[in-house]
């Protein structure tokens, strides 16, 4: 019958586009996601630091915080300093603040502070615009 | 229509055979929602504690809207407090279950409604009618509700017997004054349980247009009068709760919500320096919120919090599998128990390839309708329901985006799911006559399978 012959070349057809449709989907995906890489935590960071125009230095001088897996930073701000390193996880983070307490006889209560996974080691005590600028592209 | 009196013996026999296994699965159906609507915990169903709220102060307190579901109409929760109170009386330990028993009740109706529905659209294809019939009752995103403490079961039901009536009306030859006026009632009634009620009544309004266009010049009159009283006693029906919306809260369809008027509430956010710089809720979803594959996580963690959320895959595994969690894990009483993933990787999988054959059939049968709309009118409003709901949601994801998921759930595009069921059998049946014997047999029984494997998803 034509009734049945006109049903059937429409859903080919309708299958035809449904599957196109969806393996094109599924293609622009893995196209994607060969193609484009998620910018690292670091990354992350410094961009934010650069829209608030601060000038950034990758990696840090600083050798402990430049072996930090995730990577290291130093931010300038009016005049005072900070290096940010990005460990694996917490505890890791906590460890690097305790090294750090190791390595001088100074107090760094009030320079130092634990973000996160992350480490911030001030050269001077921050003031609150300084904190507040760099806390707030660090978590 | 051919009388059973006037088919020959064979066909008559083959008829009943049909008549036989709609009979079993319709059996086997009523018995799954009424142990389901048993052991289901009231609960944990969507928004249970608000509906039971709403229900409970309209039928004992008198109170209308009272709960955060105040912008719902009233038209389910007059019954299902009704239900409340004897199960109060009766001294249930959950109170909720003869209203949870209705639910179940509603969509087994709907079941033999949609029977109906298919006769009407597609007359003498009883291969047509067995194969909506076991993806309506197969499907877990009509089987979930129908357990719950939730108007979206009744709703589901006027929707189709809205979708019934218009098609008698259109088939009719006589075109009844009094059939217009049922379906009045039913497309009122439908809008006064929930805001998708309308749904039904955008769909009628459309095919009455078209119906009005292809009519012969001698019918063209009546059949605008009957298209008339139908659309306006709909309205007439249902104008007393927009009224009521519009000078309480200033908005005639959704009160006035604070999460629509406002934008939901974004969850607390975790934060740490790899998250950093969290953004904030946008205003609209955006474009690739509704173009996102999701992948990976959206098969292999097709739930909430899993990844993954964007408007397809949400849609999918919520009508497939349990996105919320609302029914095979995350329930209050079950809180701390992790979902089981490899079940919900399953039901994405298998959901996905019905749904490949579903929106086939759909578009195929747009097509037929768009290219012969005088022959296909029956047909018109099994494709435009479909339509008209998508639109709808797509519609309130991105006008209404929350963090969560929220706006994107299954239950929302129910009152479409049997012309969704008929869609995916109108491509099993086109493609049945054409296959070689060998291939329909084998994709038959891939088919049921992936349908069995649906069913004992919906097994509370």
């Amino acid at each position: 019958m034509s009734g049945e012959r006109t049903e059937w070349r429409t859903l080919a057809a309708s299958l035809l586009v449904v599957a196109t449709v969806g393996l094109l989907w599924i293609g622009g995906w893995a196209v994607r996601e060969a193609t484009d890489t998620d910018p690292t935590a670091l990354e992350r960071v410094a961009g934010c630091l650069g829209e608030r125009g601060l000038a950034v230095q990758v990696p840090a001088e600083d050798p402990l915080a430049g072996s930090a897996p995730g990577g290291s930073l130093t931010v300038d701000i009016t005049g005072n300093a900070a290096t940010v390193s990005l460990w694996q996880d917490e505890d890791a983070a906590a460890r690097t603040l305790s090294t750090y307490d190791r390595l001088t006889s100074q107090d760094l209560s009030d320079r130092a502070a634990l973000r996160g996974d992350g480490v911030v080691l001030w050269v001077s005590p921050p003031t609150a615009e300084q904190t507040s600028a760099v806390y707030g592209c660090t978590g | 229509m051919a009388s059973d009196e006037a088919r020959p013996p064979r066909e008559r026999r083959r008829l009943s055979r049909f008549g036989l296994a709609e009979l079993g699965i319709l059996v086997a159906f009523g018995a799954l929602l009424v142990r389901n609507a048993l052991v289901y915990p009231a609960i944990a169903g969507v928004d249970a504690l608000e509906h039971k709220t709403y229900a409970w102060d309209l039928v004992v307190n008198g109170k209308l809207g009272t709960s955060g579901s105040y912008y719902t109409p009233p038209g389910w929760y007059a019954l299902a407090g009704e239900l409340l109170k004897l199960g109060d009386r009766l001294d249930l330990a959950e109170i909720e279950r003869p209203a949870q028993l209705m639910s179940a009740g509603f969509v087994l109706a709907t079941a033999v409604l949609l029977l109906a529905l298919v006769e009407r659209c597609f007359p003498d294809r009883p291969w047509l009618r067995l194969w909506a019939l076991s993806a309506f009752c197969a499907c877990p995103a009509v089987v979930k509700p129908a357990a719950m403490f939730h108007p979206q079961a009744l709703v589901l039901l006027l929707t189709t017997l809205g979708l019934v009536c218009l098609v008698a009306l259109l088939r009719t030859t006589r075109w009844p004054v009094s059939l217009a006026v049922g379906l009045g009632l039913v497309l009122g009634a439908a809008q006064l349980v929930r805001s998708v009620g309308l749904w039904i009544y955008a769909v009628a309004a459309v095919t009455f247009a078209v119906a009005v266009v292809c009519a012969s010049p001698g019918l063209r009159r009546r059949t605008a009068a009957l298209a008339a009283t139908a659309l306006a006693v709909g309205l007439l029906v249902a104008l007393p709760w927009y009224v009521y919306l519009q000078v309480e809260y200033g908005d005639p369809i959704f009160g006035g919500r604070p999460e629509i008027t406002q934008g939901a509430s974004p969850p607390p956010p975790v934060r740490t320096l790899a998250s950093s710089a969290a953004a904030p809720m946008p205003v609209r979803a955006p474009l690739s919120f509704f173009t996102s594959t999701g992948l990976t996580d959206s098969v292999t963690h097709p739930y909430r919090g899993g990844g993954g959320a964007a408007f397809v895959p949400i849609l999918l595994a919520d009508t497939w599998g349990d996105y919320f969690g609302a029914w095979s894990w995350g329930i209050p009483d079950a809180a701390s128990d992790p979902p089981d993933r490899g079940r919900l990787s399953l039901q994405v999988v298998v959901g996905g390839a019905l749904t490949l054959v579903t929106a086939s059939g759909l578009l195929a049968l747009l097509v037929l309708v768009l290219r012969s709309p005088r022959r296909r009118l029956p047909q018109l409003p099994v494709v435009g329901l479909p339509l008209v709901g998508l639109a709808a949601l797509v519609l309130y994801a991105w006008r209404y985006p929350s963090t969560d998921g929220d706006t994107v759930k299954a239950l929302f595009l129910l009152p479409a799911a049997p012309a969704f069921a008929i869609a995916f059998a109108f491509a099993v049946d086109v493609a049945r006559a054409r296959l070689p014997a060998v291939v329909r047999v084998a994709a038959g029984v891939g088919l049921a399978l992936l349908l069995l494997v649906c069913a004992q998803f919906g097994i509370a």
